[in-house]
Order: structure tokens, then C-alpha cells, then sequence
């Protein structure tokens, strides 16, 4: 069964067209979304989150058609998300930004402890359990956000441009981080930067102007790029060439 | 129970605790009225308590609300349950109130341990349903209109409402429950229509929450805030606000009696003991009256007689006591005439007055009258004065011709 079922989703932004039309099906697995800014990865990722309805087509999250309250309070049981940009009242200390959230997602009461730590000491932040958000830098905050998405392992975590403000030895742990959770889990990430998907994500779509322009494994957008596109590695210029692509529909499929 | 813990320990209320403590025992023991020594008062009192409180809690949960609105967080929520969200926030901020209400409770309880009777629960229950409403209300407020000062003018707003235009103890949002009587209770259909209002505050305060917002999602969640905040303000425009309704006229229970003065006396439960106070002015009042009435054979506490002035008082005094125990005396004795023409009807009435004046006169042993104020011509006063310096067998025969124009036969 795919854990995200997206037909013909159209998804607007204070009224304007964003996301056109995307068909997607995902399982088990990293996916990576990459795309210019404003090519309506954000939104997209929200209505897949389900913060926002969309305008049409379907959404079908491990099978739950999430347009009934019922239907769509038990699909974001098993989704962890982190947004694009978030505050969380600064007073929490990352242990209880972490546990809350867990609560939030109705994570079972006598895992939140269990999950939650195991969630911060994979971010790295075991030292800083204890700390209010307000005392972490940029680059934790964002590590205390990923933590909350991660703990108690739900079935679909959308992360939203997650490595923003991480350095690079945080970058090359987030990425085994990915590999890791991707084993059970669906993990969809977004991304400007190419090299975040490539050595992560089995598969990934390149989305631009509101339609998927490449869906498939890196290696097949990679033989996508042509000479004379802009890029300075071979994935580059095969995701500079995908912008130019037609839009296409996923089927679905495993990764 | 995760997220309530969260929510409690984190709670801002945690650092106002011990200064809203502080107020509001100051509230009970040191602002109005003296009230320590039975139950019924004491209960009573409990309620200023929740003055600060409710000020507090207003502007505290509007602070809160419209920081975490402000903080942006919405968004990482929005996937949850939003009302279960605001309720396990309110009921945080609730407990801490009320913790910090209930202790204050406890205090003024304290002090009136060893007196006749037990608590009056329905005075904390009013106290934390006004506190619990105030958080409701200040949470919708925070989440409405989320800004800097938003705490502060909600406080300040607040203040302003509770004591203004809900200042007397006949609004339907009293914060405040005087003692009135020893036979009135809260009204049970008051305390309900406070607990309903507090009830819809509350419904109101965990939907209201994307009542601005037109996001897809929760148009559903949109309009059931906007149906609850409706029905509050409806509830409370709708709700009793006259003294009739927020009290009730108190069950009579089996008194506590004695003799004295030749009579039964008998007090509510509660006042068991202050009935030796009472027995002693009964005395008084016989013995002033000896010779002029005969003792009633029993003298009733205000409410718990059905005939008469309606029974003496206790609660104002010693002096107001003696009073009102001479009332009854004299209530046994007079005549009601339906058809008395105007001229005779003030003649009995004038010689009830003498007839009380010197009797108080007596019992309290003063040559001084009451001075109460009386309607109309009270000549009659000079003559009562002129008859206390007679000798005390001249002082009982016109007295006696007092008492039996009072109940001449029609």
C-alpha cells in the first residue's frame, strides 16, 4: 500500500495557483523535492501534511481519504512535520518541545519519554535536553525540529528544507539520519540543495512552477542533463535540464 | 495527562502563583467586612478570593494565548486536534488558579474550625467557576486579537468589567458572593447558569482559535467557535441577575434551642454557639417586659420561624440582636385591623413604638432612646422619655396601657 496517494492534487496560496495538478505516489523510503524557490515545494508539502485542504484532486495518506475528520485525524497520527519555518513558544526545553509534539501526534502516553529521547539523542542534542529553545542556536533549533517530526517514528515525516542553519558534520549526520528512518518509514524532504537528495533519497522529483517536471531515481535525472545546462556536477545539470522538462505524473511506485 | 503536565509546569501562572496568593489572602482576611467565626460567613468570604484571580487570569491567558499565536507555532500544530490543544493549555492555566484559590480557601477555612457547622461548598465552586470563565475569556481574547499589549489590556479590560459593570451581587458575573443571612443560600439556579456559562467559555476559548482564518481545513473548527462564542454571550445576557435568583431561601433545618427569658430560643445549626449571646438577650428582654407581656414560647432565628418579624438576628450585632428579639415580643401581641380608620390605626402603631422604645430602653438599661430613625411625627418619643424617669410602678402601668392599645380588639 503507498503511504502518499496524490492524484491531481491543485493546491493555492492566499489565493493564488501553486501547486497544478501533482500526481505522486510514495512507500517506504527518503524521496527527495527539489526545486527553485517558489515552485511551490512548501505548499505542496503543507497540503501533503495536512495543514492545508487542497483545492482538488485526492489525498489518500496509508490509505485514509483524509476529507472526513475521522479519516484525516488518523492519518496525522502517523505523520511527523517540519516546517519550513516554525516558532515554538521559547520557554520549552527541547526535552518538552519534543515530548509535546509527540503528545500532539497522540504518540502512545507511556512512549512519549522513550520516544522523545531517543529522538534528541539521534539530532545530537542530548547535551542540550534540558536547555529552552530561546538558549539554541539557529542550527539546534533546527535539530530540535527534526527531533519532534522523528519521535516515535511515524510512518510519513515531511521535512521541509530540514538541513537550513545545520553544519556540515550536522549535514552528513542528518543525511544517515534520512538513510536510517527511510528503512521503515516514508521520509520526504525538501530541498534546494541537490547533493542533500543524491546521497539520500532513493528517489526524487523535481517540481517547478506547481507541476513535477522529473520523478524518478537520481541516477536517471542525473543522465537527464544535457552539456550545455548550467551545473557544476553531472545531477546538477540534469536538474537544470528537468526545470525545462514537460510536467509529468508519478504512478506510484516502490523506491 | 503528557501534555497537561507540560503545559502546568511551563505554565506562566507558576511564577504569579505566590504573588496572587499573596493578593488574594490579603483580599479574604484584610478587605471588607470582619467575617471570621461560622461557617456561612466565612464561605462567603472565600470569594473575594477570586477577585485577583480572575483580573490575573484574564490577562495572563490572553498573554499566553496571543504569544503562542504570535510565535508562529500555529503552523507545527496545525496538524493536531487544536481544541484538545487549547483545553489541555486552559486547564494548566486553570489548575494553577485554582490551586492558588483553593489554598486561600483552606486559610480562611482554617480559622473557622471549631465553629458550629461545616463549609458552605457552593461559595468555592462559585469562586472557580468566575476564575475559570475569566482564563476562557481571556484565552479568546489572546487568540482574537494577538498582540504586545494584549495581556495588558485584557487585564486592565478585565478589571474593568468585573468591577464595574459586574460589581454588585446582582449581576449575572458577581465575582464576589456576600454573606446576606443566615437563611440564603446561593441559588442553585444561579450556581448552575454560571457553571453553563463557564462551560460554553470554555468550548468557546478551544474553537475560537482559527475563527479569523479561512483556511481550508478549519472552516469546520471556524464555525464551532463562532457558535460557542454566540452562545456565551447570549448565556450570559440571558442569565438571572436579580438578588431573587443568585440567592435562595435556605431550607429550615432542626434548630439548636435553650431557655431563656421564660422562652425557647432557637438558632440555625451554625450559630449554636452564639445561642448562649441569645438566650442572655432574651433574658433582658423578659425581664424589661415583666409585668407589661408575657414571654412568646419561643423566640426563632431570622428564617427559621414562619411567624412574626421573621425572626432575630445575629448577624449585626449585639444591640441589633436585642432588637430584634423585642420585635418578636411585641409581633405576638399586636393587633391588625383591616377596616380601622387611618386615626386609629396610627394610634395603635404609635403605641407599639412607645411600647418598643421603652422596652429596648429598659433591656439595654439606658435612660437614652434607640435612635432609629422614624417616618413621621415622633412627638411620641418625649413621652416615652418622660415615662422612663417615673418610678418603676408608674414606668409598668403606662406601659401596660401601651401594650393594650396595641392589641385592643378591632
Amino acid at each position: 500500500m503507498l503511504i502518499v496517494d496524490v492524484k491531481a492534487l491543485h493546491q493555492g496560496y492566499r489565493g493564488k495557483p501553486v501547486v497544478r495538478g501533482v500526481s505522486l505516489g510514495l512507500g517506504a523510503g527518503a524521496f527527495g523535492l527539489l526545486g527553485p524557490n517558489g515552485a511551490g515545494k512548501s505548499t505542496l508539502l503543507r497540503s501533503l501534511a495536512t495543514v492545508s485542504a487542497p483545492t482538488s484532486g485526492t489525498l489518500r495518506l496509508f490509505g485514509h481519504d483524509v476529507r472526513t475528520r475521522k479519516e484525516l485525524r488518523a492519518a496525522r497520527r502517523g505523520i511527523g512535520y517540519l516546517p519550513q519555518s516554525f516558532a515554538h513558544p521559547a520557554d520549552f526545553t527541547v526535552t518538552d518541545f519534543v515530548r509535546h509534539c509527540a503528545w500532539l501526534r497522540e504518540v502512545p502516553r507511556r512512549d512519549i519519554p522513550r520516544s522523545a529521547s531517543e529522538a534528541i539523542e539521534q539530532v545530537e542534542l542530548q547535551s542540550q535536553a534540558g536547555t529552552p529553545l530561546r538558549k539554541l542556536s539557529g542550527g539546534m533549533r533546527r535539530r530540535a525540529g527534526i527531533a519532534q517530526a522523528i519521535a516515535g517514528r511515524p510512518a510519513l515525516i515531511i521535512l521541509d528544507e530540514p538541513t537550513t542553519g545545520l553544519d556540515p558534520h550536522q549535514r552528513v549526520r542528518f543525511r544517515e539520519l534520512v538513510r536510517e528512518l527511510a528503512r521503515d518509514s516514508c521520509v520526504l524532504l525538501s530541498t534546494h540543495l541537490v547533493e542533500d537528495v543524491a546521497h539520500t533519497c532513493a528517489r526524487m522529483g523535481v517540481l517547478y512552477e506547481g507541476t513535477l517536471r522529473f520523478v524518478g531515481p537520481p541516477a536517471e535525472l542525473q543522465a537527464l542533463g544535457t552539456a550545455d545546462a548550467p551545473g557544476d556536477t553531472p545531477l546538477e545539470r540534469g536538474y537544470a535540464t528537468a526545470l525545462g522538462a514537460p510536467p509529468v505524473q508519478d504512478r506510484g511506485g516502490a523506491q | 495527562m503528557t501534555g497537561f503536565l507540560i503545559e502546568f509546569r511551563r505554565s506562566p501562572m507558576r511564577w504569579a502563583a505566590l504573588p496572587l496568593f499573596a493578593a488574594s489572602v490579603a483580599m479574604v482576611f484584610f478587605v471588607g467586612g470582619s467575617w471570621q467565626g461560622s461557617w456561612p460567613e466565612t464561605s462567603a468570604a472565600t470569594t473575594r478570593a477570586a477577585v485577583p484571580l480572575m483580573i490575573a487570569g484574564v490577562g495572563l491567558a490572553a498573554q499566553q494565548a496571543s504569544r503562542l499565536r504570535r510565535s508562529g507555532s500555529d503552523l507545527l500544530l496545525a496538524a493536531r486536534p487544536l481544541p484538545q490543544v487549547e483545553l489541555t493549555r486552559l486547564a494548566a492555566d486553570a489548575a494553577w488558579l485554582s490551586l492558588v484559590y483553593l489554598l486561600c480557601t483552606v486559610a480562611a477555612w482554617a480559622t473557622a474550625v471549631g465553629a458550629p457547622g461545616g463549609p458552605w461548598l457552593e461559595y468555592p465552586v462559585f469562586g472557580l467557576s468566575g476564575i475559570v470563565f475569566a482564563l476562557a475569556l481571556g484565552h479568546v481574547l489572546g487568540r482574537l486579537a494577538p498582540t504586545r499589549f494584549t495581556g495588558a489590556v485584557a487585564a486592565i479590560g478585565g478589571f474593568l468589567l468585573f468591577s464595574l459593570v459586574f460589581s454588585t451581587n446582582f449581576s449575572p458575573l458577581a465575582y464576589t458572593a456576600f454573606y446576606h443571612a443566615i437563611d440564603v443560600r446561593l441559588s442553585s439556579v444561579h450556581l448552575t447558569w454560571r457553571l453553563v456559562v463557564m462551560a460554553l467559555a470554555l468550548a468557546a476559548a478551544c474553537t475560537v482559535g482559527r475563527l479569523l482564518e479561512t483556511g481550508g481545513r478549519r472552516v469546520a473548527t471556524s464555525g464551532t467557535g463562532a457558535f460557542f462564542s454566540a452562545a456565551t454571550l447570549i448565556a450570559v445576557a440571558a442569565m438571572p441577575g436579580s438578588g431573587s435568583l443568585l440567592l435562595a431561601d435556605r431550607e429550615a433545618e432542626e434548630p439548636v434551642c435553650a431557655p431563656g427569658g421564660g422562652s425557647s430560643v432557637c438558632v440555625w445549626p451554625e450559630h449554636a454557639d452564639r445561642l448562649p449571646e441569645a438566650v442572655e438577650a432574651a433574658g433582658k428582654v423578659a425581664r424589661a417586659a415583666e409585668g407589661v407581656l408575657p414571654p412568646p414560647a419561643r423566640y426563632s432565628e431570622h428564617g427559621l420561624g414562619d411567624g412574626g418579624t421573621g425572626g432575630f438576628t445575629l448577624d449585626h450585632g449585639s444591640r441589633d440582636l436585642l432588637h430584634t428579639l423585642l420585635l418578636e415580643l411585641t409581633d405576638a401581641h399586636k393587633t391588625w385591623c383591616e377596616d380601622e380608620s387611618e386615626k386609629d390605626l396610627q394610634n395603635r402603631v404609635n403605641a407599639g413604638l412607645r411600647l418598643e422604645a421603652w422596652l429596648e430602653a429598659r433591656a439595654t438599661r439606658s435612660a437614652e432612646l434607640p435612635s432609629y430613625d422614624y417616618a413621621g411625627d415622633v412627638s411620641w418619643q418625649q413621652e416615652v422619655r418622660d415615662v422612663l424617669t417615673l418610678p418603676e410602678p408608674r414606668q409598668v402601668e403606662t406601659a401596660t396601657t401601651w401594650a393594650e392599645e396595641m392589641r385592643a380588639p378591632c
